[in-house]
């Protein structure tokens, strides 16, 4: 039966090339035009363990992956004990049975992936391949789409492109032949909606620094920030920028700090723990004015964590990170797309209004895939305070008499770096007057500590009038019986997950992507005139965080969270039912008994 | 009681407000003489400094200045230089700033290669905490934490530089000017990654290393027929200590800079005054994610 929404998983030990595996089929299912999210989970280990990759195909747009896997490749055993909760009975599983012993009764297509390889004196490395291509075969993707796959994955490795095509060959041509009794899942032919590109949440980040124009990346590898590193070294050549792996993050974050006081955009990446390590520097850059941004990719703490989980954990902590009171930006992209713009957008933000900002990720959003169309050439780049440096070079020839922290209305003083003929330049961390001279003079010091504080409300008022910092999915909050408020990734499951939901309650989904400064007045006008309704946070962490803030800035009290600590992000399924439970609980509370 | 004493003002018009007869007032001075006797320009030169007394000079000198936070003088030197090469970039630290807080940065600074000279205001002490003992207290040195004596053995940073294949290693005397001054002027003419450790009686915190008792130990290796290109005679030299000290340089080697090697800044101007976007996404997309145009 073909079907509009198909889901696979494949699952095998680390190294086994289960990743590449889902990757590649998540590839070819893209350029066959379908709507694809994609998955991975891996633990902190070179060579076994267990990792997996879920992909999403879909006839029509989706958002998240779900709970139930159609198809599965199990090249381990694991993959029948890790993810027991994910396989229904119609479930189909393909596996080499040389080397995993189903359980009895479920759905098996044997693959003799050893035995191929032996006959074709391939090495064992291929073994993904094969699989690859059987899955091909029986969910109906033509071979033509892996190969091209395959070329996308390992591009530029000609051998290493070839061999894998071949064994995706043999994989196809088996799975061909032989006659299967079970009804497998094939997809609708894909209705293609022009051209798109997979990408992670970390790949559309360092496009996006190439489009803002990023000159200096420094970074301290850090799962799961490090892939921005990786492939802003691939391209540093080409977008002249200095890309540079450092001896810690604190290194890396005064690098940028340098060099965004000498006059470029910089960046660095890291993950909670690298972050701790850069908060002196985040406090350096307040008080000095620097626009570095910082993308925090968030994993599971507190401390080590799990090093390869996903989690939204780190919210209060960008937010109130640094000692002293500075102005910041803290913005969580929802997706691979809208992670491209906001770092466009958070650079011009921040050279604007010469303030750091930080850009909230998840792991599952740093690393998992989704197709997206293309991104946008045509983006604005604003420099705002920064001087260009022949501009710099008349404006002193011509006299001007520059003050690096000028008093100014809104707080923003203009950028000349060092290297102006004639010009000299300060900057300084201690309290300092208009000149960058260090003071304790007590009128100076207030002045110019309000000075930088006054920028917030100029650099809201931005964001709310020019941005987009919330949106709101579903029906108008006013209407809604239920109120669902989120953040970053979180928002794709609840998405759907409102849709599985469906017409049991009218929903309204609040999800804020500028966090800081709070958009007050956009927060309160999306809520003009909402009901009695029920509220309820769905963020990947413990304790409400984004429902703490809210409370903070704008009084208004989420009566209810759905968190999750496990590591794992929300699939929409189970976190459906949850809602509808909690919904219910909540309804038999407010029409029965008194509280 | 302390009778006030007028303090003097620098170039800057900043009051100086270090000690009188602080080692940091002929640091400020030589190296001011040694930018002008070769002739910078003072908005070609910056300044980095830490936190501490050494930290206040870049409130002192009339170049562009950048005061930072403890320890971090290297990276955000590091920073200046790779973004605009042409700058000649100084950083200026305490032994407290680049060995204790701070040292992490100092071995690959100088792996690197980078063109960046620190100059090491090293006074055995952390002055403007009140005299707490420091990396460079001599072992059993009475300090404000060490009131039974230091129990530590001190670094030493020359040998820690030669030995990590730094290309520019010398040791200065505050109570020497114009041979501290010489110093600066090598190092301003050398290319690489550049440490001058400069020895520096605190004053007010150490009544041991006067001016006096160093005057009696301290002798300069030009005038002992040093060869600053003998690795293993400055290594030998880098570890005298006691009855006599040598300064002077120690160390010199010619060594292809990390901006030189590094490829995006080995060729063509300096990456601020590039422009800020070369090549359109959609080529990324095509070349690095496999996007087909139809």
């Amino acid at each position: 039966m073909e079907r509009d929404v198909v889901q696979l998983l494949v699952g095998g030990s680390a190294g086994s090339g289960s990743i590449a595996c889902g990757t590649i089929l998540a590839r070819a299912l893209m350029e066959m035009g379908y709507y694809i999210v994609g998955d991975n989970e891996y633990p902190s280990i070179i060579r076994g363990g267990h990792t997996a990759y879920w992909v999403r195909a879909s006839v029509k747009r989706i958002n998240e992956v779900d709970e139930f896997n159609d198809l599965v490749v199990a090249m381990d055993h694991e993959t029948f004990i890790r993810h027991s909760m994910e396989f229904r009975e119609s479930t189909v599983f393909i596996l080499d049975s040389k080397v995993v012993k189903p359980p009895n009764g479920v759905k098996v297509i044997d693959v003799p992936v050893l035995k191929l390889l032996r006959e074709e004196g391939m090495e064992l490395v291929v073994g993904n391949s094969i699989f690859s291509g059987a899955v091909a075969a029986a969910i109906g993707i033509p071979l033509d789409y892996v190969h091209k796959a395959i070329e996308a994955q390992f591009r530029g490795r000609k051998s290493v492109i070839e061999v894998n095509s071949r064994a995706a060959a043999i994989g196809y041509e088996y799975l061909a032949q032989v006659s299967i009794d079970y009804d497998l899942p094939r997809l609708k032919p894909p209705r293609p909606w022009g051209p798109r590109v997979l990408l992670t949440g970390n790949e559309a980040v360092a496009l996006g620094m190439a489009k803002a124009g990023v000159k200096v990346y420094a970074s301290y590898p850090m799962t799961p920030a490090s892939t921005i590193l990786h492939y802003l070294i691939g391209i540093s050549k080409d977008k002249d920028m200095a890309v540079l792996q450092v001896e810690n993050e604190i290194a890396a974050a005064q690098i940028v700090a340098g060099a965004a006081w000498a006059g470029v955009r910089a960046a660095t990446g890291t993950s909670g723990g690298g972050f701790s390590l850069m908060v002196e520097t985040l406090s350096m850059a307040g008080m000095m004015e620097l626009p570095i941004v910082i993308v925090l990719a968030m994993r599971p703490g507190p401390s080590t964590g799990m090093a390869t989980m996903s989690a939204q954990q780190d919210l209060l902590f960008a937010v109130f990170s640094g000692h002293g009171e500075f102005p910041r930006i803290v913005v969580a992209p929802i997706d691979q797309y809208d992670a491209y713009i906001k770092v466009i957008e958070a650079f011009n933000l921040a050279e604007k209004y010469r303030v750091p900002a930080i850009i909230l990720e998840d792991k599952h959003l740093a690393e998992g895939h989704r197709s997206v169309p293309v991104l946008p050439e045509e983006v604005a780049i604003d420099r705002g305070a920064v001087v260009p440096y022949e501009e710099a070079v008349k404006l002193v020839r011509n006299g001007f008499e520059y003050k690096p922290y000028q008093v100014t209305k809104t707080g923003v003083s203009l950028h000349i770096s060092p290297g102006v003929p004639g010009l000299v330049v300060r900057t300084e961390s201690s309290e300092h007057d208009e000149g960058g001279f260090v003071t304790i003079a007590p009128h100076k010091a207030s002045e110019m500590y309000l000075k930088r504080l006054r920028k917030i409300k100029y650099l809201r008022k931005e964001i709310e009038e020019k941005y987009k910092p919330l949106e709101v999915h579903g029906v108008k909050p006013s209407e809604a019986d239920l109120l669902i408020f989120t953040w970053g990734s979180s928002l794709q499951a609840v998405v759907d997950a409102m849709e599985i939901v469906g017409g049991e309650l009218s929903a309204s989904v609040i999800s804020i992507s500028y966090l800081w400064p709070f958009p007050r007045r956009r927060f309160r006008e999306a809520l003009m005139g909402v009901k009695d309704a029920i509220t309820i946070s769905v963020e990947h962490n413990a304790l409400g965080l984004l429902a703490k803030l809210i409370r903070m800035e704008t009084g208004f009290r989420i009566a209810y969270h759905l968190g999750k600590v496990d590591g794992r992000p929300f699939r929409p399924s189970p976190l459906a039912e949850k809602i509808i439970k909690l919904a219910k609980a909540v309804r038999g509370v407010k029409h029965g008994s008194p509280r | 009681m302390v009778v006030p004493v007028k303090q003097p003002v620098a170039v800057t018009k900043r009051t100086i407000t270090w000690c009188p007869g602080c080692g940091n007032f002929s640091i400020l001075s030589a190296f001011i003489d040694a930018v002008n006797d070769l002739g910078l320009e003072p908005w070609k030169v910056v300044v980095v400094s830490g936190i501490g007394c050494s930290g206040k000079i870049a409130n002192y000198t009339p170049f562009n200045g950048a005061h930072v936070i403890h320890g971090r003088v290297i990276p955000f030197a590091m920073g200046v230089k790779l973004v605009n090469p042409e700058l000649v970039v100084v950083g200026f630290s305490g032994d407290g700033d680049a060995y204790a807080i701070g040292i992490e940065h100092l071995p690959h600074a100088i792996r690197r290669n980078i063109d960046v000279k620190l100059i090491v205001h090293n006074n055995k002490v952390f002055g403007l905490t009140t005299g707490q003992a420091s990396p460079t207290s001599d072992k059993g040195m009475i300090t404000r934490t060490t009131p039974w004596g230091n129990i530590e053995e001190p670094i030493n940073p020359i040998a820690m530089a030669i030995s990590l294949g730094a290309s520019f290693v010398a040791r200065g005397f505050s109570g020497d000017t114009g041979h501290l001054k010489y110093l600066f002027k090598e190092a301003l003419r050398h290319k690489g990654f550049s440490l001058i450790d400069v020895l520096q009686p605190c004053v007010t915190y150490d009544r041991v290393h006067t001016y006096q008792w160093y005057r009696e130990r301290i002798y300069r290796l030009e005038d002992a027929g040093h060869d600053p290109v003998n690795f293993n005679e400055a290594l030998k030299k880098a570890y005298e200590w006691g009855d006599r000290i040598p300064i002077g340089l120690f160390y010199r080697v010619r060594k292809p800079t990390f901006e030189e090697v590094l490829p995006v800044t080995s060729e063509g101007p300096p990456l601020v005054v590039r422009p800020i976007s070369s090549r359109t996404i959609r080529d990324l997309l095509v070349k690095n994610h496999g996007l087909t145009l139809d």
